[in-house]
């Protein structure tokens, strides 16, 4: 099975460890323990018959928010094959840095996949009204729940399917 | 703290030493590869989960993609993934400085993991409380925001209140003085017995009340417009636009709807009546049988510009203020409530509308409306 690597970008406290810990152990803790540096999952993409004969074995690199734009230029990124950037929907600011953080991706890896995971969809403070340069993005967008499990799989299939389309 | 030595400065039975004691008392866990990445030996509790005779990326995860850059070391470089926990099943390693040396004297390289600093505690609790103040902002902020829209509230609930007071002293005051008149008539030919005058007057009377009944129907539901369905809502703005063009009667006069119209989250009950009054304006005061009203949509990023123009009589510009009050109308036609309520709901959503020239050598009336993306709810 072909290992590639997935980025999870975005602020602090957005869920990125909640989405990663969702896929790989089906599980949610509320008690929040911060990434400090890198967390590195690894899951598996079963290949699907009539779609793909190959898997996706992801490398999940959880990263910490702090980082921001930084992490552009460190040795975590190299050869990453797609990545999602994540945003909290209960926090307007984390989804208005979302933008940039994917832009800063595709500028820094040309021709990878990247999405953006509108997170904490399950929260009653949810906004359905997303930033306006969030909604004119190109950047495909899905809301999730790490807490509900709502479209965090179906988030890496689809990554994967686009990592199977463009090669990388 | 972070804990790293170059082994390559020591000679190297010195640094097997050294390495050793560090690998057995977990301060450094201590990897041999080949040229072929293949694990060859290992030192140290840190290294367990390292599978000998396999391709080092199998067991340390973080080195895939960085298989090149480590076969093209050169004698003193290193590729260094710092700051990373591998995660395996339920059982995560600690936080480790993984670095990759080519190994002068053999083929191959020396991979070291080096335990991340001992200060874990004092960064995760920097680190949650770095979080606590993003969310406690974030709730300043969306409180903020709320306090904002309640004095923008306030401040437009004063502003009716003055312009109510002030359509009540003014414009039913005229009324109420014709009734007061008309009952001193009624009173005085019914002292001459002149039954033909108070039948006249008592007729002039009713129409001045039910006049006045009118007029207050009209406050109430100017007072109340809009806001029936204050809640964000995801507007086709073209559609609704058509919706509205389709339910006013045209008679001769053409609508045409241009421009770029995008689908936004606003209000739409406000978004329609102010489209609606505007565009029924201009229907019913055309002084022609046949006219065309224009209604063009660009879209300013932050906001729309809306522009509805008409050819008809158009207003004449010391009117340009006085129109958008209630109760005014030029020819003497409609309830003189429709621009006032198109006014008072394009300022409900942050906007602004205005009467602008129709163009030299044109006539008609002209009216432009920036409605915000963002509406403060």
């Amino acid at each position: 099975m072909t290992p590639r690597k997935i980025m999870l970008l975005g602020e602090i406290g957005v869920g990125k460890s909640s989405i990663a810990r969702r896929l790989v152990f089906d599980s949610f803790d509320t008690d929040y323990k911060p990434t400090l540096g890198v967390d590195v999952y690894t899951y598996e993409i079963e290949p699907e018959p009539g779609v793909s004969e190959e898997g996706v074995r992801f490398i999940i690199w959880d990263t910490d928010g702090n980082f921001g734009d930084s992490i552009m230029s460190l040795v975590y990124i190299k050869q990453a094959a797609a990545a999602f950037v994540v945003g909290d929907l209960t926090r307007r600011a984390t989804l208005e840095a979302m933008v940039q953080t994917g832009n800063s991706f595709l500028e820094a890896m040309p021709g990878r996949f990247c999405g953006f995971l509108l997170n904490k969809s399950d929260m009653p403070d949810a906004t359905l009204a997303l930033p306006p340069e969030l909604e004119q993005c190109s950047i495909p967008a899905i809301r999730t729940s790490a807490k509900t499990g709502e479209n965090v799989r179906e988030a890496f299939v689809t990554a994967a399917e686009a990592i199977r389309r463009r090669g990388y | 703290m972070d804990t790293e030595i170059n082994l390559l400065d020591v000679d190297v039975q010195a640094r097997l030493r050294a390495g050793d004691q560090l690998a057995k008392r977990g301060v450094y866990g201590i990897v041999w590869l080949d040229e072929d990445l293949i694990v060859r030996r290992r030192y140290g509790s840190l290294t367990t989960f390292v599978e000998e005779g396999a391709c080092v990326t199998h067991s340390v995860a973080p080195l895939i993609g960085l298989e090149t850059d480590i076969k093209q070391l050169t004698e003193g470089d290193a590729v260094r993934v710092p700051n990373v926990t591998i995660v395996r099943g339920r059982d995560p390693t600690p936080r480790l400085n993984i670095i990759v040396y080519r190994f002068p004297s053999e083929d191959g390289f020396l991979m070291t993991f080096g335990l991340v600093g001992t200060d874990n505690g004092l960064e995760i609790e920097l680190s949650r409380q770095a979080r606590a103040r993003l969310m406690a902002e974030a709730e300043v902020l969306a409180k903020s925001r709320e306090l904002a829209r309640a004095n923008a509230e306030l401040r437009m609930a004063n502003n009716d209140l003055e312009q109510f007071a002030a359509i009540v002293t003014h414009d039913l005051k005229g009324p109420m003085r014709a009734l007061d008149y008309l009952v001193e008539d009624i009173a005085q030919a019914a002292a001459e017995n002149n039954g033909a005058a108070v039948s006249r007057k008592l007729a002039d009377l009713r129409r001045q009340t039910s006049r006045m009944s009118w007029m207050l129907s009209s406050l109430l539901e100017y007072a109340s417009a809009g806001s029936a369905h204050a809640a964000l809502e995801h507007v086709d703005t073209r559609a609704l636009v058509q919706e509205i063009v389709g339910s006013l009667p045209h008679g001769g006069i053409e609508v045409e709807i241009i421009g770029d119209w995008p689908a936004i989250e606003t209000l739409a009950a406000p978004f329609d009546l102010a489209v609606r009054n505007l565009v029924e304006n201009g229907m019913k005061h055309h002084d022609r049988n046949q006219g065309l009203i224009t209604i063009v949509c660009e879209d300013k990023g932050d906001a729309l510009e809306i522009t509805i123009a008409d050819d008809g009589p158009g207003i004449a510009a010391e009117h340009h203020r006085s129109i958008f009050l209630p109760f005014r109308t030029l020819d003497g036609k409609g309830s003189g409530m429709g621009l006032a309520t198109a006014k008072k709901m394009v300022e409900a959503v942050g906007g602004s509308i205005a009467i602008c020239p129709a163009g030299p050598g044109r006539r008609g009336a002209k009216f432009e409306i920036r409605w915000p993306k963002q509406v403060v709810t």
